[in-house]
């Protein structure tokens, strides 16, 4: 690396704060995040409610809930994902 | 058969945006955590809390870092198969090098320790470790071979 461009560097991470775009990203994926947290009773509620389709709650279920969950029960079937997540 | 209620509908369609926003701002967010310009306390928390990252399931994985590379044949060494590798376990294997990797560190940082000195006359081994796996974009995978 040049001498000039270390200086400028250094320069820049004595100064620099996160640019705007940057922070307007985070900010809304933040939000993305809450969302997705605070919904994840009303989903759970849907998923559990025989009323509906097991095809629309399955696909939900998939779509919005927190993949680790999903991950553990991989291997078991449609209808026990259902039940393994009516029961956390 | 019911339809899928309102309420419902519209959360999945407002997750859905924003997953979409979140997969299309992963690039720039990405060259923005990989930026040196920047300083890296801010570029790694956004790293560690926002960017989507490499995961993957089942794989003996390959770093393009020589420095991760080593940390993760450390990690695995005493991993049964299919359990998990991630980003953080690999930075807190940092922690167990001592005086008797010495030269496979030197090895590996040769390079970077010249330059670095030049830069920033100390080097910083968890720092550059942090550099690192921002580069790679890695999240985490599951041993295999």
């Amino acid at each position: 690396m040049k001498i000039g461009q270390i200086i400028t560097n250094t320069l820049i991470k004595i100064n620099v704060m996160i640019p705007e775009s940057i922070k307007q990203k985070v900010k809304k994926l933040d939000e993305a995040a809450k969302i997705r947290e605070n919904s994840q009773k009303e989903f759970l509620s849907f998923c559990r409610n025989k009323s509906y389709p097991l095809t629309d709650r399955w696909r939900r279920s998939l779509s919005n809930f927190n993949y680790e969950k999903i991950r553990i029960v991989n291997k078991l079937s449609k209808t026990k994902i259902i039940k393994y997540v009516s029961n956390t | 058969m019911c339809l899928i209620p309102d309420n419902i509908q519209n959360i999945v369609s407002k997750i859905e945006e924003l997953e979409a926003f979140k997969e299309n701002s992963n690039g720039e967010l990405l060259t923005y955590c990989t930026n040196p310009s920047y300083p890296l306390k801010d570029r790694w928390n956004i790293w560690k809390k926002v960017v989507t990252k490499s995961e993957q399931d089942y794989l003996k994985r390959d770093f393009k870092s020589p420095l991760i590379k080593y940390l993760n044949e450390r990690y695995i060494k005493y991993l049964e198969r299919g359990s998990t590798v991630g980003w953080s376990s690999l930075l807190n294997e940092i922690d167990s090098i001592s005086e008797r990797d010495h030269k496979d560190i030197q090895h590996i940082l040769r390079e970077v320790t010249i330059s670095s000195i030049l830069e920033d006359k100390e080097f910083d081994f968890y720092a550059y470790a942090q550099e690192e796996l921002m580069k790679e974009n890695f999240g985490s995978y599951k041993y295999d071979w």
